[in-house]
């Protein structure tokens, strides 16, 4: 019941989203085929370049048109390359999901370990170096980060190929660079939830079982802390999709998210589309699994059978 | 780069404080940043990079926008600090020149999502209805973009240049305030003394600006600050992909895209622009953490925090030397000696529980009685093992479980001790059970802790304890969770657990203090049942002398840390011989001298941990001391009076 009324409520997002995308050409102040011709073209240029946009159809006939788009690959082609946009996404769409699901995991993983250290002994030194490791990583810009890694493993130790795609090798930086911001937002999240949770009673009563310290963390304390963050992994991980754009143009790798920047230097209105479209889909399925995903592993929302 | 998505995602507990004082002056305010680590450095950095923003451009020793073709690239050196650029320009003058622009994209970009996005969260809050829905929807959408990608997409649409980013950026933050302003707006609005003043007939613009404004600025500035820092990094991104400020202009996240071509060669160039930016955002994320550990009290995790290194001054706590063989010798299942606790504290250690002894032999129950902060819970804490050594010390004396020191003991042997010895069962049944796990698992867990029982074995003894607390229907209950139980039932299970290994002693904190009256009677009547059964020394927490009179056998009472009277039920209960027992039985509800008389509430208030009065900590209150100077002198110590234990100087007046 809860996933369908939860999908119910995603549709009229999805709906609004599609829109807002739609409308973006109409967006733009003045006239995007004149502006797309250049100051020097001619009218005929112009009208031809309306047409290839289709902006001469009514309104609604676009927005059919521009939905057909995301799954026929002959109605929506890129404006500088004429290939067709679904392609271009589809192949970049690999690299792109690589990089932020691998990091991703490592973010998750890392910050996880680092919250419960953090959390095991407040005011230790290990809790010190790790606050102090966490505040640094989110006010790290990533392109920074990146360039000093690609100059630091790339070019002075030589270890890893600096820029491209095209072995497993060329994944490892990107990868790791962008792994530092979700590991900082979850060592944070972690370790807070984890102090709070290390007051409850019910630990007391696993140690009064007598269960290991080990134990009471990990199967009491840690469980009940990681439902909280997994909404926030859920966001993470849209942010790094997102983040791609900066991470792709740091490493080189084409993936969707320098497409995207590509398209906006060069004006290229379809690709921004779609590949906008794609981003925001990805965002709103990410939130609803995630939603999903909180509902299930925390009992106390699942449906409810009548209290004994 | 999803920071802002990150503070929506944290915007219910920044919001969720409505009590919190904020403070009134602006000079405190500032002590208490300067007050914090983080707070001082912060602050320092940021006014630092204010002034480089101001007055950069003045201190730049070069033309920044002059190139130099004789001097491209140039590694750094005394004529050029940071070194040149591609063009020849002076890096240091650029950085300096830059610090404007950068640090001005990002006052831009929050000062646009603060004025659009603050009136219109306080004005869905305050209007309500269709405004708020619709609100909420399209910030709904907006969220529905990764926003770097937002972002990318208003500059796409408006062209690519530095107004247009910090448009592109302060949009993007627009929902976060929105959401953020709603959020607190609606709680404070939901206080009564504003529906009181709104019932008076005060304007709404006059409430929003006396009650509302004032209440919701300190959350507001620390969601701006925490926003300056990502939005910075935000705009500076774009300008790392070339679509934000243009060259020639310096900008640092423009200057980082440039150096990327460079960084193979000249790893310098991507240095200087890039660690002003990371430090400037760093500066921004510290004062906005102090400006939150000041406005938001949950989020003050530090204030519990031990001092850094305390972990080198902390021990195990161990015995104090020859009482732990009496405690040993004796053949009571509880045994207390001469015990001494005090709390951890920034001012160091506070007296909480003042040489206490006690014992209760198996097949016995003490009642332990007093108000609250008396003691009581963390003496039973101590005793089942569970004092924190993080918040609680054991300072002197000793503890003896089933003829075995409780105190100095290898993590291993204490494991063993609460597995075959000590059972718990906590005041609240509701948060003594973990919400995510199934009753069956916390069970299990409890029986096979210690022992090598196979899977059936261990479910086998699951559901005799289940019976054994009277609970129908057990294998279908074991897969249910906390949550699927009503009070009482819950408490049962916990009872159930407590028991799984037979212990010689059940500890029992208020145990039926959250439940209502006829399910306390069920489960007391149980509690003895099970303790008649398998002959186990039940220590009673209670303020209830009511209980104690119906289900214990001995009785204690604790006042300032120190047991006052003890003895059997019968006879202390009976007659009372400290004032302060006396006090107790008059202000409990049928158990005074005569039912029907009007209930007495005992005069003053307990004493505060750390502060007892000099002498008999009860003589403020007390009726009977009437200024005596003994009284005032010195403590007194528990005697042997008409067969009980008392710590009063004249407690045989009491019999007369």
């Amino acid at each position: 019941m809860f996933v369908l009324r939860r999908l119910g409520g995603a549709l009229p997002t999805l709906f609004a989203v599609s829109l807002l995308v739609f409308l973006f050409v109409d967006l733009i102040p003045g006239d995007p085929a004149q502006i797309l011709a250049g100051p020097t073209a001619s009218n005929e240029e112009i009208e031809s370049i309306r047409q290839f946009l289709g902006l001469n159809e009514p309104l609604l006939t676009r927005y059919g048109h521009f939905l057909r788009g995301i799954w026929d690959p002959a109605v929506a082609t890129s404006f500088r390359t004429h290939r067709p946009v679904v392609v271009e996404l589809a192949e970049r769409l690999p690299n792109t999901l690589i990089v932020s699901i691998g990091g991703l995991v490592i973010g998750v993983v890392v910050g996880t370990l680092a919250g419960i250290v953090s959390a095991m002994r407040p005011g230790g030194f290990a809790d010190a170096a790790i606050t102090v490791l966490t505040l640094a990583g989110i006010s790290m810009p990533i392109y920074w980060l990146g360039l000093l890694c690609i100059w630091l493993f790339a070019v002075h130790l030589g270890w890893l190929p600096a820029a491209g795609a095209s072995t497993p090798a060329h994944f490892v930086l990107p990868i790791l660079v962008i792994a530092t911001r979700p590991a900082a937002m979850f060592s944070r999240l972690v370790a807070a939830s984890l102090t709070e949770t290390m007051g409850k009673d019910y630990l007391d009563t696993a140690r009064a079982k007598g269960l290991s310290e080990t134990r009471v963390v990990l199967a009491h304390a840690l469980r009940n802390s990681l439902i909280a963050a997994v909404s926030v992994a859920g966001v993470q991980f849209g942010g790094m999709l997102g983040g791609s754009v900066v991470t792709e143009t740091v490493f080189g790798i084409p993936g969707v998210g320098r497409l995207l920047v590509d398209a906006v230097s060069r004006a290229d209105y379809p690709v921004i589309q779609y590949a906008i479209l794609m981003f925001a889909v990805f965002f709103v399925v990410i939130n609803l699994v995630t939603d999903l995903l909180t509902q299930w592993l925390d009992p106390r929302t699942r449906e409810q059978e009548r209290p004994a | 780069m999803s920071l802002v998505q990150d503070m929506a995602a944290g915007a219910p507990p920044l919001a969720a404080k409505s009590d919190a004082a904020p403070p009134r002056r602006r000079w405190t305010l500032l002590w208490r940043i300067l007050a914090q680590p983080k707070g001082a450095i912060g602050l320092t950095l940021v006014v630092l990079y204010l002034l480089l923003a101001i007055f950069g451009p003045m201190l730049a020793p070069q033309d920044a926008f002059r190139q130099n073709f004789a001097q491209t690239l140039r590694p750094p050196s005394a004529a050029h600090w940071f070194g040149t650029d591609q063009l020849g320009r002076d890096v240091f003058s650029r950085v300096l020149v830059g610090a404007r622009a950068t640090l001005g994209i990002g006052v831009g970009g929050v000062a646009v999502a603060f004025l659009i996005g603050v009136p219109l969260g306080i004005l869905a809050a305050w209007r309500r209805g269709w405004i708020e829905a619709v609100l909420m929807r399209a910030i709904d959408i907006m969220l529905s973009f990764p926003d770097i990608v937002f972002a990318l997409a208003v500059v796409a649409i408006l062209g690519a240049n530095t107004q247009n980013v910090i448009i592109a950026v302060g949009v993007v933050a627009v929902p976060v305030f929105a959401r953020t302003a709603r959020a607190v707006t609606l709680s404070i609005l939901a206080e009564p003394y504003i529906e009181g003043s709104a019932a008076l007939g005060a304007s709404p613009a006059r409430i929003i600006l006396r009650h509302v404004l004032p209440n919701i600025s300190g959350t507001l500035l620390t969601l701006s600050t925490l926003l300056f820092a990502s939005t910075l990094l935000s705009a500076s991104g774009l300008g790392f992909l070339g679509l934000g400020t243009q060259p020639p202009f310096p900008e640092w996240g423009t200057m980082l895209g440039e150096s990327r071509s460079y960084i193979r060669s000249h790893p310098y160039l991507a240095t200087f622009p890039g660690l002003f930016l990371a430090v400037s955002a760093l500066a921004f994320n510290l004062l906005g953490e102090a400006l939150r550990v000041i406005y938001d009290p949950t989020s003050r995790r530090t204030a519990r925090r031990a001092p850094l290194f305390a972990f080198l001054r902390r021990r195990p706590a161990a015995p104090s030397p020859g009482i732990a063989a009496d405690v040993e010798a004796e053949r009571s299942a509880v045994s207390v000696k001469a015990l001494r606790m005090a709390f951890r504290t920034r001012d160091g250690l506070l007296d909480v529980v003042r040489g206490v002894d006690l014992a209760i032999r198996p097949g016995r129950t003490l009642a332990l009685v007093g108000e609250s902060g008396s003691g009581k819970s963390t003496l039973l804490r101590a005793i089942g093992t569970l004092a924190n050594p993080q918040e609680v010390a054991i300072t002197e004396g000793a503890i003896g479980i089933g003829g075995q020191s409780a105190l100095g003991l290898s993590a291993a042997a204490l494991r063993e001790l609460r597995r075959r010895k000590i059972g718990v069962v906590f005041q609240d049944a509701a948060s003594a059970l973990n919400p995510v796990l199934t009753v069956g698992a916390q069970l299990a867990e409890a029986v096979s802790a210690g022992s090598s029982l196979d899977n059936e074995a261990v479910r086998q003894r699951c559901i005799a304890l289940l019976q054994d607390v009277r609970i129908a229907d057990p294998e279908r209950r074991l897969a249910m969770y906390p949550h699927q139980f009503s009070g009482g039932m819950k408490q049962r299970i916990v009872i159930a657990i407590a028991l799984a290994q037979d212990p010689q002693v059940l500890l029992a904190d208020e145990p039926t203090s959250a439940l209502d009256v006829t399910i306390q009677q069920q489960i007391l009547v149980l509690l003895r049942e099970i303790q008649a059964k398998r002959g186990m020394a039940v220590l009673l927490v209670t303020h209830d002398l009511g209980l104690v009179a119906r289900f214990a056998d001995d009785v204690a009472v604790m006042y300032a840390g120190r047991i006052v009277e003890s003895g059997e039920v019968a006879t202390v209960l009976e007659r009372p011989l400290h004032p302060y027992t006396l006090a107790l039985r008059a202000s409990a509800p049928g158990a005074g001298e005569g039912r029907g008389q009007p209930l007495r509430s005992i005069p003053g208030e307990p004493p505060l941990i750390g502060q007892f009065p000099a002498g008999c900590t009860f003589r403020p209150r007390c009726p009977r001391t009437q200024g005596r100077p003994d009284c005032a002198e010195r403590e007194p110590e528990p005697r042997t009076v008409s067969g009980r234990q008392v710590a009063c100087l004249f407690a045989e007046e009491g019999l007369s």
